[in-house]
């Protein structure tokens, strides 16, 4: 029995930030399992991904009285982690993460309706229209406003030059507001 | 509004790399504020590599990070163990070494401006400082756990002389270079390395007697002592003058040589009174 | 046959300002736990630290692992197969119980980092602080920092374990544990456990030393000790005062402990802490009447 099971994450980061091991221990068995897969699905190198996972709570250890306290531990866990990353990649062609590319052209960009509530969800009106970009913007949507990168680190993730990144990025907004402000079916 | 849940079969393909890539991403808000979600994912994701993942972090947890000074000791060649027991001595610790630029930076900029009574200071404290960084190294009244340290293999010896070593590297620079703060020196901005050096020798080889701790207060007394009175007669770089510095030079060579004879007093039965 | 002795003290002497701590001691120790009573500047510590070798006698010859440490390799080559804890240890500031314990394991030459590592936790875990690694010592509480200090001595599996006070502070459901760890030991190792507690000796050890103003005043089986006891402990209504001591138990009666029982007493089955009592008081009083 782990200690602190009935704890929320920010009690464990207090527990944490005064030394206590097993708190760590108990936010890891929450939280390595979904970063380590969100972790992949940017980077598909496993000893990359372990090693951004290692730092990710080493850096935790080591500055964990850093957090503001406000909103979720786990997106201030992702928030280190995606940074750590990206300084992985730095001048490293490991970054092999365009399954987005790949995949969108086997499945047909059509939701089922249990889908299309995940992404009313998580996105309300601007989940269809993301649909309707292609591929590469929306990676690079993904990239800056969802994992909020600069334009920089994305155009280090997904291993294309920043200007790149940034005229993308500009014509994808383009288009979102055409759609959002002409609505839709 | 309905609180929606991933399914198996998402969260499945979603670890697969199968889901679609902006599934994918509204997952990967949801798992955001989701705790349930979360945990549920877990068993989609293999827990071997995680737990090797956590061995490392625990590892790194536990042991720390090494002090600057212990990095740095190794990447200069010192073998890891070395560099451990080198940066733990209490003078080598960061707060001491804070204190010791301070102090010296107090000095030099007193040397500075302070006309007679700030060389004179200089010159009180110049010296003193890696005796005082020695004695602070090492020995029972240091090291509460120094008898237990004493019931280890590891030689005495080469510990007091690796640290003693290293409190020199670590004071005599700063003060060289404070000591460029004092005005029209030449000749006494390195010339007070010797009453250091011999001073320092002394406090060593005296420790194979005496506690180091003892032998420091001594000669701290005494030099403050002859740094005041060649102060009060004005001339506070008196105690630098050249016939002294002979004497300095014979005390530090006297001290290496029984130091010398007498290092092997440390590796036997009951080096502690 | 014998088995060898790992501690062999012959005819040792240490003096401090003229008066013998240890006065001529010949004892001998060979593998299991060996228990050291007596009372407060009997001498227990002085002998400790010098079979812990941190600590030259004035007189006399130490054998430890068979072999007299005179010279500096004789000396690492004991002191790599020896642990020690001595009765008061301090901690320097700024480590946590993980980085201390590793510290001392540095000294004791454990050089490759995963290794000692590993054995820092096998350690830490023994004393039941697994869970604790990462406090600060100064964090801790006076028991838990005596645990730390037990685990350094523990590292390595030493032949020689030496144990000065080793459960002061340490709570009742700790000492437990603590035995059990000593109690391993004592299978394989050489442990000398110094202690006021008699109730450790009894539980713990088979032989027991008693040591009074640096003289050996008994040194055998534990069993033959409480048995100097037998016939001299009783149970009454009412304080005795003929007796050596006398006290109220819980139960409302008085255990007294003296010479031989008043005829038709209540006899009660002595401890090992009567018999301590009785001898250093026999011994007293022998003393007394010489002078």
């Amino acid at each position: 029995m782990r200690a602190g099971q009935a704890q929320g994450d920010p009690e464990l980061l207090t527990a944490l930030a005064g030394g206590d091991l097993a708190a760590m221990r108990t936010l890891y068995d929450r939280h390595a399992p979904w970063l380590s897969a969100r972790l992949t699905r940017r980077c598909n190198n496993p000893d990359a991904v372990a090693d951004v996972l290692q730092d990710t709570f080493v850096a935790l250890w080591q500055g964990a009285e850093r957090w503001r306290g406000d909103g979720e531990v786990a997106a201030w866990l992702w928030g280190i982690a995606v940074h750590r990353l990206v300084s992985r990649l730095r001048g490293r062609r490991e970054a092999l993460v365009l399954p987005l590319e790949d995949l969108a052209a086997a499945r047909p960009p059509e939701p089922s309706a249990e889908e299309r509530v995940l992404l009313d969800v998580e996105f309300g009106d601007l989940g269809t229209a993301l649909l309707r970009l292609s591929p590469e913007m929306r990676a690079v949507v993904q990239a800056t406003v969802l994992d909020g990168l600069s334009t920089r680190q994305a155009a280090r993730l997904l291993g294309i030059p920043a200007n790149t990144v940034k005229t993308r990025l500009h014509r994808a907004k383009a288009h979102l507001r055409q759609d959002l402000a002409g609505g839709f079916a | 509004m309905t609180t929606w849940h991933a399914d198996e079969a998402l969260l499945a393909d979603y670890v697969s790399g199968d889901a679609d890539p902006l599934l994918g991403a509204s997952l990967e808000q949801h798992l955001t504020h989701c705790a349930e979600c979360r945990a549920r994912i877990a068993v989609h994701v293999g827990t071997a590599p995680l737990e090797a993942v956590w061995a490392r972090i625990q590892d790194h947890a536990e042991a720390g990070r090494p002090a600057v000074l212990e990095r740095l000791l190794v990447r200069l060649g010192a073998s890891p163990p070395d560099a451990l027991l080198v940066a733990k001595a209490p003078s080598l610790r960061a707060s001491w070494l804070f204190g010791l630029a301070t102090t010296v930076a107090f000095a030099g900029f007193g040397a500075a401006w302070g006309g007679t009574h700030g060389l004179a200071l200089f010159l009180l404290v110049a010296p003193l400082v890696p005796v005082a960084g020695v004695a602070f190294a090492y020995g029972p009244d240091v090291d509460p756990a120094y008898e237990t340290g004493l019931a280890a293999p590891y030689p005495e010896a080469r510990l007091l002389l690796l640290r003693s070593a290293a409190v020199l590297v670590t004071s005599l620079p700063l003060t060289l270079l404070a000591g460029q703060l004092v005005p029209n020196l030449s000749w006494t901005a390195v010339s007070w390395l010797l009453p250091a050096l011999a001073f320092t020798a002394v406090v060593l080889a005296a420790s194979t007697w005496a506690r180091p701790v003892y032998v420091a207060v001594v000669l701290g007394v005494g030099w403050v002592v002859a740094v005041g009175a060649a102060s009060w007669a004005r001339d506070p770089a008196a105690v630098l003058a050249p016939a002294l510095l002979v004497t300095y030079v014979v005390l530090g060579a006297v001290a290496v040589l029984v130091l010398c004879l007498r290092i092997r007093r440390f590796d036997r039965l009951g080096s502690s009174s | 046959m014998t088995a060898a002795r790992t501690v062999s003290l012959t005819g040792v002497t240490k003096r401090y300002r003229g008066t013998p701590a240890l006065d001529s001691v010949d004892l001998a120790f060979g593998p299991g736990i060996t228990g050291l009573l007596g009372p407060n500047g009997a001498g227990k510590t002085t002998f400790l630290r010098i079979v812990a070798t941190v600590l030259a006698p004035d007189a006399g010859e130490v054998r430890l692992l068979g072999r007299i440490p005179d010279t500096p390799d004789r000396l690492a080559e004991v002191r790599r197969r020896l642990g020690y804890l001595p009765q008061e240890m301090g901690f320097p500031r700024g480590f946590t119980a993980f980085g201390f314990v590793d510290y001392m394991a540095v000294l004791k030459e454990w050089t490759a980092r995963a290794p000692r590592h590993d054995e820092v936790r096998r350690v830490l875990s023994l004393v039941d602080l697994g869970d604790l690694t990462t406090k600060r010592i100064s964090a801790l509480s006076g028991g838990q920092r005596r645990r730390v200090a037990l685990a350094q001595a523990l590292l390595g599996e030493p032949e020689l374990l030496l144990l000065d006070e080793p459960t002061t502070g340490v709570d009742p459901e700790q000492r437990v544990t603590l035995r059990q760890v000593l109690s391993r030991a004592g299978e394989r190792s050489t442990v000398l456990l110094s202690t006021h507690q008699t109730e450790d000796v009894a539980a713990l050890c088979d032989r027991v030393v008693v040591l009074d103003a640096g003289r050996v005043r008994f040194d055998g089986p534990v069993v033959d000790l409480v048995a100097t006891a037998a016939g001299r402990v009783w149970l009454a209504d009412a304080p005795d005062r003929a007796a050596r001591a006398s006290w109220r138990t819980g139960s409302g009666r008085h255990r007294n402990v003296g010479e031989a029982a008043p005829s038709g007493a209540e006899l009660a089955e002595p401890t090992l802490e009567d018999a301590y009592l009785l001898l250093l008081g026999d011994r007293a009083r022998t003393t007394a009447v010489a002078a």
